[in-house]
């Protein structure tokens, strides 16, 4: 069956709730991808994370291969923690992440600098991004993808650390959270200049689970929305991933207001918004909301279960669509990234692409 | 309880034991919401038990302790164990970088 539209021209229309031929669908397969370099051989996780072009061309094979809808340029979530100075595990094949953080006193937070953003992985992530945005223009909607202030911050202090501090001392943590977000704004500049068409965020503690309103409203909230305004005023559009149990719906998606809302379903916590709901509940209103696939899936599942649960979503999604007088605003995706291991199984991702594109067609 | 989201944060690089030490639970008391390292920051401050691997928490609102296995995070004694120690190395090292006496 062939779609009716283009890829950009399908997801133009979900996020302006116009008529689309079908769901748009983008299983968030970044680091994954690197299985395909090399004549189908991959290359190593650490050499695709310290080139600027095998980032790049990951990307660029992946939409040749599973001809996605959309390409978000997602590397790790300890790029920034990284280049603030914290000694980042790098094994050959596993995701990278911190195991020395650089906060040992409060006054730590006061030495926090903005690093040179052209060097260490910061500049490998914007000239990467800028070479699958310039080689996928026109094809799909391309974006680059950052670490929120906190994010980075709980990256580089250590997570416990810094919420022990956050109800201790907390002007200790705006201090380094205000140099952070110098820093961010510093990456949202030059994600601009890459010709990427959006950014994505991960605000990743806008949780009910580890920050009420309160806590959100005085330690994320004020540095996102400045970065959020940047983030248009750069030319991009703004896109939210949040992976978290219980998130912030009505700050993230009602206050931040993003063109694109990437979310997660744990059917196991009680509270967890399933994507009908999401729609329900108004959130799909003026955003596209992306989800909801279990990620562990394309390690764990068979061909046959993720397409059963992808055509379970597609349904899901265009029965609460309807319900609320929608039209396309929803995008078939996993819930947080596909995992980057070795052993995640290509044809489950490829299954979820072309699902999608039987079960998800819209009248 | 395991369920996806601590997988999404250890694929985040935040292990089990972080995520379980920051996630709320309710005082089975006073009905309180706080995470165990609030416990630790705030009721348990300046207890010598607090960096010495201790299973219990302490509510800040109503005072009262309970054990961790009371939470829905730690299902069983041995990650009870697991959690108290993981904790408790994190407790040690903040009151020897802030020049805390490891009793009150």
């Amino acid at each position: 069956m062939t779609d009716g539209m283009t890829h950009v021209e399908r997801v133009m229309a979900a996020i302006t709730n116009e008529k689309a031929d079908r769901l748009p669908v983008y299983p968030i397969a970044c680091g994954v991808n690197r299985k395909l370099l090399n004549g189908g051989k991959g290359v190593s996780y650490r050499d695709w994370c310290h080139d600027p072009k095998l980032f790049a061309q990951a990307f660029i094979e992946g939409q040749k291969y599973f001809d996605f809808d959309m390409a978000i340029g997602l590397m790790d979530l300890s790029v920034m923690a990284g280049d603030l100075g914290a000694h980042v595990r790098m094994d050959e094949q596993n995701t990278p992440f911190v195991d020395k953080h650089i906060v040992n006193s409060l006054e730590d937070y006061e030495k926090f600098e903005v690093p040179d953003i052209k060097k260490g992985r910061s500049g490998v992530l914007i000239e990467g991004t800028r070479l699958f945005s310039k080689a996928l223009a026109g094809q799909v909607i391309t974006a680059g993808f950052l670490e929120g202030p906190l994010l980075a911050l709980s990256q580089t202090a250590g997570a416990e650390r810094m919420f022990m501090d956050m109800f201790t001392d907390p002007s200790a943590i705006h201090k380094a959270l205000k140099v952070i977000t110098d820093y961010d704004a510093e990456m949202v500049k030059a994600f601009g200049t890459t010709g990427c068409n959006g950014l994505c965020w991960d605000y990743l503690w806008a949780n009910y689970s580890c920050l009420g309103d309160a806590e959100y409203g005085e330690f994320e909230s004020p540095y996102a929305q400045k970065l959020n305004k940047l983030t248009g005023e750069n030319g991009m559009a703004l896109a939210i991933h949040n992976c978290a149990d219980l998130p912030h719906l009505d700050t993230q998606i009602k206050k931040f207001k993003p063109a694109i809302y990437s979310m997660a379903y744990y059917p196991l916590i009680p509270g967890s918004p399933s994507a009908s709901e999401v729609i329900e509940k108004g959130y799909a209103d003026n955003c596209l909301v992306g989800g909801q696939i279990d990620p562990q899936l394309f390690i764990r599942g068979t061909v046959e279960k993720i397409s059963k649960v992808t055509s379970d979503l597609c349904h899901e999604v265009k029965t609460a669509l309807c319900k609320r007088g929608l039209n396309s605003r929803y995008c078939i995706a996993s819930g947080c990234e596909v995992p980057p291991d070795i052993n995640t199984k290509l044809e489950n991702i490829k299954a979820v692409v072309d699902v999608t594109k039987k079960e998800g067609r819209l009248n | 309880m395991v369920d996806g989201f601590y997988e999404a944060m250890r694929a985040k690089g935040f292990s089990y034991n972080t995520t379980a030490a920051l996630k709320k639970f309710r005082c089975p008391e006073c009905g309180f919401e706080f995470s165990m390292m609030y416990a630790r920051a705030i009721a348990c401050q300046g207890c010598s038990e607090a960096n010495n691997n201790c299973p219990k928490l302490r509510c800040s609102k109503c005072d009262s302790e309970f054990f961790m296995t009371d939470t829905p995070q730690v299902s069983n004694d041995y990650q009870q164990r697991n959690l108290s120690e993981h904790i408790g190395r994190i407790v040690t090292k903040y009151n020897n970088d802030m020049g805390y006496a490891h009793k009150r």
